[in-house]
């Protein structure tokens, strides 16, 4: 904060002030001045001090000449609007009730409206901070091979990056890169375990804006094995950020130079590097073949001259895949087709797998701005009705003041200040609130959420915001309420033959009771589908097995050992290893026999285990037999699920003979029952399983007390590798997390469900306030000719009834086919019961029910007297 | 013809301008004042003060040159008028006559 003060402007809001209010010859007197003083402030008292002492000085300058002087601007408007704030606090204050129902009503939907705003535009802020982000794109690729038209992968081979820089001169930049996760960096003799390293081209530099903060940009990662840092890590390893020339090594093998330090990317990005490794030298070193275009483990990013037709190069991709990979354009296309996708989408893109960052959805973003949009509609909606309702009794009031004199417009205004007043108190009320809530939503969506109320643009948004609300929901009252001749007014007459405005008003409440329904229908059944995932038999069983991290090499060389060791660990029951955990098979491959036919080539997954595997998690061998430890010839052997069987129509699946993906020929010695190698999004796919020692997990079930067998087996860890800190996850935990999102949106959408209730109700009861005003006098008269308490709250509930019917029939539909779409998302699903129909139906007459009987009774059991007094 | 009067605060703002000769605009006035009054005087409530004064012909303002070190702004500078220095010393008579026939003992008392 300290550099740059001599040219630091004063704070905006004060100079806006003046300007706006500050009679010309003084203006500038004042800006001149109290520009000099910010300055001195600022040597002498500090920046933020200096800002409020100009903001304060602002407001005194503003009040002497402009409300207090004799300037030729204060004219009477500034003691009409005193006397109209004075008349509007008056009538909040006198009308308690509706005050309180706007109130609520209004703040509510303001601050699912604020939180909204705060959460989305966060998300939409991500990775705007590079210059010219709309030039950036992303290689990503789509395989024929996967029978998936919706199957798409950010995963690309080696050579693809350099093959478009050299065939394309409007390509100005192309850079591959990788994620490593944990991996040991030594530095000033010290270890750390690094959370993500990327190996990367230099060109990255030339995609991206990054700002050096020592060394040279363009000498960023040139030479082989050099290392870029941030800042933060810069000062983690080294204490200094002067670390250009220091030597770091990497993964405990590679000393690696630094060759420069940049500023912290921003946490908004979708993927935040913080340590670079120069990505060509990093592969030699893992001996890893950097020719082959069939093999893609790198991300590939590139920049464009401005003004390139990225489409156009998009339809030049095949191309070049035909020429460089050998992969001929045929009749049923390419195996791999290449896309560009604008680097701005990447983060709300969730249908690419394996995309660096997490990736959200977009769609829901949208959803969520709809649903709040659509919320604080409703609240001013009520609002207009209770105003309109009102507008009723207000007619002697009205009526005298135009008797009086007073013109239209000022009474316009006087009502218009009353809605000006009550929307701004609700805002000030939500932006309270929605401080408080807002850290809790931060933790939740697990993003630094701020409002940034140091930040002027924040202040006029909500300003505007609340004016335009006031516009919005005060004109229509307004008018309404001015419009007829006083003298009915003083008669006491209603409004007589006015029935328009009853159409419209119905109709929006039918509207509101139809998107309470919906919501309702919409929490019972995401609730119902998630109980069902919780409790569904995935085929495996995830309790007390707990899997262990080993990113240790020390670890590797001795696994056989190491699991060994565990299983001697009193409370271990099994252990083995696997590919993948069998909530997420990801190899795939193609079935293969010898004489096969191209039909017969069906698409299959393939995860190879260790012995005790099926033991481990209780998949269960439900023909032939599982790997025997006996048995040397098992390390030619395949187990298949019943899909597999099933698909490839088997009758006799055990004896056949297969041949696996590294082409051993093997023969099949058994058949699982399906389970679930995937989210439950998905139908469960043809597997092959299959003896291998390689793996990528390693699970181990405990039959005692968790932590105390996990500080046993730690101690086991520790002795094989004293530098790596010992990890493990709960499969219990690792499982949920697949639906995590759905669960997080079923909280929300209790949430949204009760404030839509809320104001939904609230509109129900201004709704019925309407009524009971106009019918003051029929039900006086009833009342007196003898009909009792009971038939008049009939008569009055008679018409909702009705609206709430139509709301249901509107929003069954509507809701079923929603749900619908989100449950067609799931491969098992449960099925739409008319129950929750039912439910949602009782559910919302009760609570209208409550909401016009309450506001009606008191109008039922009044004394008719009262009621016929007018006349 | 309604008598200008001369407010207590006025008074001091006018005898500041008057102090400051040629170097009186807002700034210099504002610390000036605080530096005497040992209190904090609001820019506004000086301007608001100002403003009277120059209504009743007792300061003038004209606009003065840019100087290197307000950043090339210019600022509007306070002159006392003649007539301004006349109504000072109306005060000041006025006080002093009346200061004039305060009773001995009560000096004595006053100076303690």
């Amino acid at each position: 904060m300290s550099h740059g003060n001599i040219h630091s402007r004063p704070p905006r809001f004060g100079e806006w002030l003046l300007r706006s209010f500050c009679s010309y010859d003084y203006l500038s007197t004042a800006l001149w001045d109290m520009e000099e003083i910010y300055h001195n402030n600022i040597e002498i008292k500090g920046k933020a001090r200096a800002q409020w002492l100009y903001t304060k000085e602002a407001l005194g300058v503003v009040y002497h000449l402009y409300f207090k002087g004799k300037s030729q601007y204060s004219i009477n408007s500034i003691a009409m609007l005193k006397n109209n704030i004075i008349v509007s606090l008056r009538n909040l204050r006198k009308h308690k009730g509706n005050s309180f129902v706007n109130i609520l009503g209004l703040s509510s939907a303001l601050v699912i409206f604020l939180l909204t705003l705060a959460y989305t535009s966060y998300e939409f802020s991500y990775d705007t901070h590079h210059d010219r982000s709309e030039d950036i794109y992303r290689v990503y690729k789509s395989l024929n091979t996967i029978d998936d038209p919706e199957y798409r992968d950010s995963g690309t081979p080696a050579p693809l990056a350099n093959t478009l820089k050299s065939e394309f001169p409007q390509i100005i930049g192309a850079a591959r890169a990788m994620s490593y996760r944990k991996i040991l960096m030594e530095a000033n003799s010290e270890k750390f375990i690094e959370p993500i390293v990327h190996p990367v081209d230099p060109d990255i530099f030339k995609i991206f804006s990054f700002e050096p903060v020592s060394g040279n940009l363009d000498e960023f990662l040139n030479e082989p094995f050099t290392v870029a840092l941030s800042e933060t890590v810069a000062l983690k390893y080294f204490n200094t950020i002067d670390v250009v020339g220091e030597t770091i090594t990497f993964n405990g093998q590679l000393p690696m130079k630094v060759s420069g330090v940049f500023k912290d990317m921003p946490e908004n990005s979708h993927f935040k590097m913080e340590v670079m490794v120069q990505l060509e030298s990093v592969m030699q070193a893992f001996e890893q073949n950097m020719t082959l275009w069939d093999n893609n483990p790198f991300y590939t990013y590139i920049r464009i001259e401005p003004g390139t037709d990225a489409e156009y190069l998009e339809s030049q991709l095949p191309a070049i895949r035909a020429k460089y990979a050998n992969d001929p354009l045929d009749a049923d296309g390419q195996s791999t087709t290449y896309f560009l996708q604008p680097f701005t989408d990447v983060h709300f893109d969730q249908k690419v797998l394996g995309s660096l960052g997490t990736p959200v959805d977009g769609k829901r973003l949208n959803m969520f701005i709809i649903i709040a949009g659509i919320i604080l509609g409703m609240a001013c909606i009520n609002y207009i009705n209770l105003a309109t309702a009102r507008s009723i009794v207000r007619m002697k009031e009205v009526g005298i003041r135009k008797v009086i004199g007073a013109k239209r417009s000022n009474i316009v205004l006087q009502l218009l200040m009353e809605s000006g007043l009550l929307v701004f108190l609700s805002l000030f009320l939500a932006v309270v609130i929605t401080g408080l809530v807002l850290p809790a939503l931060a933790n939740f969506v697990d993003r630094p959420l701020t409002l940034k109320f140091q930040q002027l643009n924040l202040w006029v948004f909500i300003i505007a915001l609340g004016l335009v609300i006031t516009l919005v929901s005060g004109i229509y009252p307004a008018f309404v309420t001015t419009n007829f001749q006083p003298i009915n007014a003083l008669y006491g007459r209603g409004i007589v033959g006015k029935k328009g405005g009853g159409i419209v008003r119905n109709f929006l409440v039918v509207f509101q009771f139809a998107a309470s329904f919906v919501l309702i229908i919409g929490a019972l059944i995401l609730g119902g589908q998630l109980s069902y995932i919780d409790n569904k038999d995935t085929g495996y069983s995830r309790d007390k097995i707990v899997v262990l991290s080993t990113r240790d090499d020390a670890v590797d060389d001795r696994l056989d050992e190491y699991m060994e060791e565990i299983r001697k660990v009193s409370g271990v029951s099994t252990v083995a290893t696997s590919w993948s955990l069998p909530t997420n098979v990801t190899s795939n491959t193609q079935a293969n026999w010898t004489g096969i036919s191209d039909a017969e080539r069906l698409p299959m997954y393939m995860v190879g285990v260790t012995h005790d595997f099926f033991d481990l998690y209780d998949i269960e061998v439900i023909e032939g037999r599982s790997f025997d430890k006996e048995i040397r010839t098992d390390r030619k052997s395949i187990l298949l699920n019943e899909t597999a069987v099933r698909k490839l129509g088997w009758e006799n699946p055990i004896g056949r003979e297969m041949i696996t993906q590294s082409g051993i020929k093997s023969t099949v010695i058994g058949v699982v029952k399906d389970f679930h190698i995937k989210s439950l999004r998905e139908e469960i796919e043809p597997l092959q399983i299959i003896l291998s020692g390689n793996y990528a997990t390693l699970a181990v079930k405990i039959e005692a007390d968790l932590y105390e067998t996990l500080v046993r087996i730690e101690e086991v860890y520790d002795s094989f590798s004293p530098v790596y800190p010992f990890e493990y996850r709960l499969f219990e935990d690792i499982y949920d997390r697949a639906y995590e999102q759905d669960k997080k949106t079923s909280k929300l959408s209790l949430w949204l469900t009760l404030i839509t209730i809320v104001i939904a109700c609230l509109g129900l009861y201004g709704l019925a306030t309407h009524k009971v005003e106009r019918k003051t006098k029929e039900l006086g008269v009833r009342k007196i000719l003898g009909a009792g308490t009971g038939s008049i709250l009939g008569l009055l509930a008679k018409d909702f009834t009705k609206l709430l019917l139509l709301a249901f029939l509107v929003a069954g539909p509507v809701a079923y086919y929603i749900m619908n779409e989100w449950l067609d998302g799931f491969a098992y699903h449960i099925e739409i019961g008319a129950m929750t129909f039912v439910i949602s139906l009782l559910l919302m007459v009760l609570v209208a029910a409550i909401t016009i009987g309450y506001r009606t009774y008191s109008a039922a059991v009044s004394n008719p007297v009262n009621a016929l007094r007018d006349d | 013809m309604k008598k200008l009067t001369l407010g207590a605060f006025e008074e001091m703002v006018l005898l500041t301008v008057g102090v400051l000769q040629d170097n009186a605009y807002g700034v210099t006035i504002k610390a000036e004042l605080e530096a005497n009054m040992k209190k904090n005087i609001s820019l506004g409530a000086l301007y608001a003060a100002l403003q009277r004064l120059e209504e009743k012909k007792w300061v003038n303002s004209r606009v003065g040159g840019i100087t290197e070190e307000r950043g090339g702004r210019r600022k509007q500078y306070f002159d006392i008028t003649k007539e301004g220095v006349k109504a000072l010393n109306e005060v000041r008579a006025m006080r002093n006559e009346l200061f004039d026939r305060l009773p001995a003992n009560k000096i004595k008392w006053l100076d303690i």
